[in-house]
């Protein structure tokens, strides 16, 4: 048996088998990318809409502090009124 | 006398083949000088004979001081033109060519310089410092690469080595001259080469083949008109139909070559020829007329330094004496001939010396001497002629080695041819390994490549989700917030509600005529109503995302017809500028506190300047979108107002959405609000 032959034949196939794995790390970078890429979008996206969601709230609470500030105050005052009505009948029935 | 004993000289051919030289210097002087000497060449082989006369020329060159290399030319053609005249000066004129050519490094000078003292040597025969010179002077033609000049010193090599009777290595040395001229197509020289071959059959006895080659010869230098050439070929064709026995065809190319040397004046070729003729009256037993021409030749070979010839013809002289019997006469050219023989180590005429001798102590009745000098014969015969045997044998044994060596070779590459056949499949295997390492290099860092993305993609994908979580947990925290606050703000707008509710009933249901009570149940039913309004605008804003120009205005007007309600005579007007979008839209923050302000104001002139018209225009003004409240009330003082509480809230606001709000009012001609806003496109 030819010795030289077999180490040919040998470093032959691992040229071919070597080369098959490349195509094939190659086809996975690319797919990597491709997937990479969707789902970086997909989540750029869901983020976008999460950031606006969050905008609205900012500004719904924003509006909600101002309503605070007027509506609480005015509560109070209209309760203070009342209470001033109500002393005004005690005085008015006695 | 036996013929073997008789020597015939023969014409060979003995030529300087000196270069032609390029002068370098270009100056008017150095051209004259240069054309003077190609003159002077060219008269030299013209008239060969006419030497003094070429050499006094010469001499007038050198006198002239010219460069070097004309001055080794000069030299060198003096040492040639003397050697005919005087020997001493020839070697004086050649070593001086020799020196000068090694100081001025010339090395084609030097090449003739040791050519021409060769032929000096050649001519005195003194074949050991001949073949010296020559061997020097080939050495530097063949680093030269000048074919022709090398091919002139095989031919001058072979001619001492036919002198010498080496006769082998002398047709090795014309055979490589001869291939050399026939590789040039140098016609002349061809014939010479061939002239000295065709005397070398001779030499081996190969008498037939000599004379057809000097018969093919003849007619060659009869086309080329070489009249020196004819001469010499005659000579030999004369001396080829001696050793053929054919005397009268022999006589007759004699004569004819003599003819020919005395017409043209050929000295040497005179020498020799009277010499051979001198030999074949000897054999024609025509003694005087065989002395005369012998005696001719003597004198002319005298004249001419020919060492050689004087043996030859000394001993030719020998044998006509011996023939006459006249043997004190014969003694003298015996011994003159065999002294130079000896002395010139010329064995050819070293035998032909013993053989006569031998004749003449036989005649003289001397047994010893004649026994002594057979001996010598015989010994020198052997010598050469078993020397002759060995080397066939040493032929026919190097044949054999060489077969065996051919085996050898073919073994050996045999075995190369293997070794190369696993070189190249080791460099196959080495480039298939380099290839693969390669490969697996590629591989490897497209491998690490693909995990440096997955990792980065990995990393971009965990920061994006882990700000997608901090935002969402920051958004369902707002949201919490915002939904207790809606419950309170749903419980707190029930209770205002019910407040009112409960008042008009009292209002209604119970017949109040208490003018104080009557008029702080209507101020606390106004403030509630005013206050869940205002509620009820936050709500608005609250639900909706964005608020566009149509909102407002419609938001405005709705305020505006409640106004109304406690102020019946009020005139209001909305304009909108219609270079302004419709689809420009705030956000409900801004949307919000722009109402408000407006709000503020419109309450402002209704309440305190009791305007009876108030007009809101809203105009686009550059970048900026400009909302204009103007009343027709009795106006303020901007110093006197400043500290209440409308105003901070309108200034709070402005600030609120980084606008600009401006005051203009003038008592009792009423008050102009303009609030600008830089319009985000």
């Amino acid at each position: 048996m030819d010795f030289n032959l077999v180490f040919e034949v040998l470093i032959a196939l691992a040229i071919l088998i070597a080369v098959i794995c490349i195509v094939q790390a190659q086809k996975r970078v690319i797919h990597l990318k491709k997937k990479g890429h969707l789902n970086d979008h997909d989540l750029r996206l869901k983020l976008e809409v999460v950031k606006q969601k969050n905008i609205r709230l900012k500004q719904k609470t924003a509006l909600n502090d101002d309503i605070n500030s007027i509506l609480l105050p005015r509560f109070f005052d209209t309760i203070k009124q009342l209470l001033s009505l109500q002393k005004v009948i005690f005085e008015q029935s006695r | 006398m036996s013929k073997a004993g008789k020597f015939y000289s023969f014409s060979t051919y003995i030529y300087r083949s000196n270069q032609p030289y390029q002068p370098k210097n270009r100056n008017k002087q150095m051209k004259r000088k240069f054309l003077s000497l190609t003159f002077l060449l060219l008269i030299t082989y013209c008239f060969p004979q006419d030497n003094s006369k070429i050499i006094d020329s010469l001499k007038k060159v050198i006198y002239n001081k010219p460069s070097d290399s004309v001055k080794i030319k000069a030299y060198g053609d003096l040492c040639w033109y003397y050697r005919t005249i005087s020997v001493d000066s020839a070697f004086k004129y050649g070593n001086l060519a020799l020196k000068l050519s090694k100081e001025t490094n010339n090395r084609v000078g030097e090449a003739q310089a040791y050519n021409d003292l060769g032929i000096i040597h050649y001519g005195l025969a003194h074949y050991h410092e001949s073949l010296s010179h020559y061997r020097k002077s080939l050495k530097i033609r063949t680093a030269l690469n000048d074919t022709i000049g090398i091919a002139a010193l095989y031919n001058k090599i072979g001619l001492i080595h036919q002198n010498t009777f080496k006769l082998d290595s002398a047709i090795f040395y014309a055979t490589k001259a001869l291939k050399i001229y026939e590789e040039k197509n140098h016609t002349r020289y061809v014939a010479y080469i061939k002239t000295n071959i065709a005397n070398i059959y001779r030499g081996l006895k190969q008498y037939k083949k000599a004379l057809d080659t000097h018969l093919e010869i003849a007619e060659v230098n009869k086309q080329i008109n070489d009249n020196l050439g004819l001469t010499r070929t005659y000579n030999n064709i004369a001396n080829a139909y001696l050793f053929l026995k054919d005397t009268a065809q022999s006589e007759t190319y004699y004569l004819k070559s003599i003819d020919l040397a005395e017409k043209h004046n050929y000295k040497k070729e005179l020498a020799t020829l009277y010499n051979n003729y001198g030999g074949i009256l000897h054999d024609m037993q025509e003694y005087d007329k065989a002395i005369d021409y012998n005696t001719k030749a003597l004198k002319l070979r005298k004249e001419l330094n020919d060492n050689y010839g004087i043996t030859s013809t000394s001993l030719h002289l020998a044998g006509l004496y011996i023939d006459l019997k006249d043997f004190s006469k014969a003694k003298n050219y015996l011994y003159t001939g065999l002294n130079q023989s000896e002395k010139f180590n010329i064995n050819e005429l070293k035998m032909d010396a013993y053989d006569k001798l031998a004749s003449y102590y036989a005649y003289k009745r001397i047994p010893d001497s004649v026994m002594y000098y057979k001996a010598l014969f015989k010994s020198l015969n052997d010598s050469i002629y078993s020397s002759r045997i060995t080397k066939e044998v040493a032929e026919i044994q190097e044949k054999y080695d060489t077969a065996e060596r051919e085996k050898e070779i073919q073994t050996q590459r045999a075995e190369i041819a293997e070794k190369e056949l696993n070189l190249s499949r080791k460099n196959t295997q080495i480039i298939g390994l380099v290839v693969l390492t390669v490969v697996l290099i590629i591989l490897g860092y497209l491998l690490y490549n693909q995990q440096k993305l997955k990792n980065r993609q990995l990393q971009k994908e965990n920061e994006l989700k882990q700000a997608l979580a901090e935002i969402e947990t920051h958004n369902k925290l707002q949201e919490q917030r915002l939904r207790i606050s809606r419950d309170l703000h749903d419980n707190i707008g029930a209770q205002l509600t019910f407040i009112i509710s409960s008042i008009e009933n009292l209002q209604y249901g119970f017949k109040i005529t208490n003018d104080k009570l009557k008029g702080k149940l209507t101020d606390i039913s106004d403030f509630t109503k005013e206050t869940i309004y205002e509620l009820r605008d936050t709500i608005w804003a609250m639900n909706k995302s964005e608020i566009t120009l149509d909102d407002l205005q419609a938001r405005i007007s709705n305020f505006i017809d409640k106004a109304n309600v406690s102020a019946t005579d009020l005139g209001f007007n909305v304009t909108i500028d219609e270079a302004l979008s419709k689809t420009l839209v705030f956000t409900s923050v801004k949307g919000m506190n722009i109402y408000r302000i407006i709000q503020e104001a419109v309450n402002n002139a209704i309440k305190h300047a009791e305007a009876s018209n108030i007009d809101v225009q809203i105009q686009k003004k550059n970048d900026s979108v400009v909302f204009l409240i103007k009343d027709d009330g009795s106006g303020f003082d901007i110093h006197e107002i400043e500290a209440g509480n409308g105003f901070n809230n309108m200034k709070k606001r402005t600030a609120n959405i980084k606008a600009e709000i401006v005051y203009n009012s003038i008592k009792d001609k009423g008050t102009e609000i303009i609030l600008s806003l830089q319009h985000d496109h």
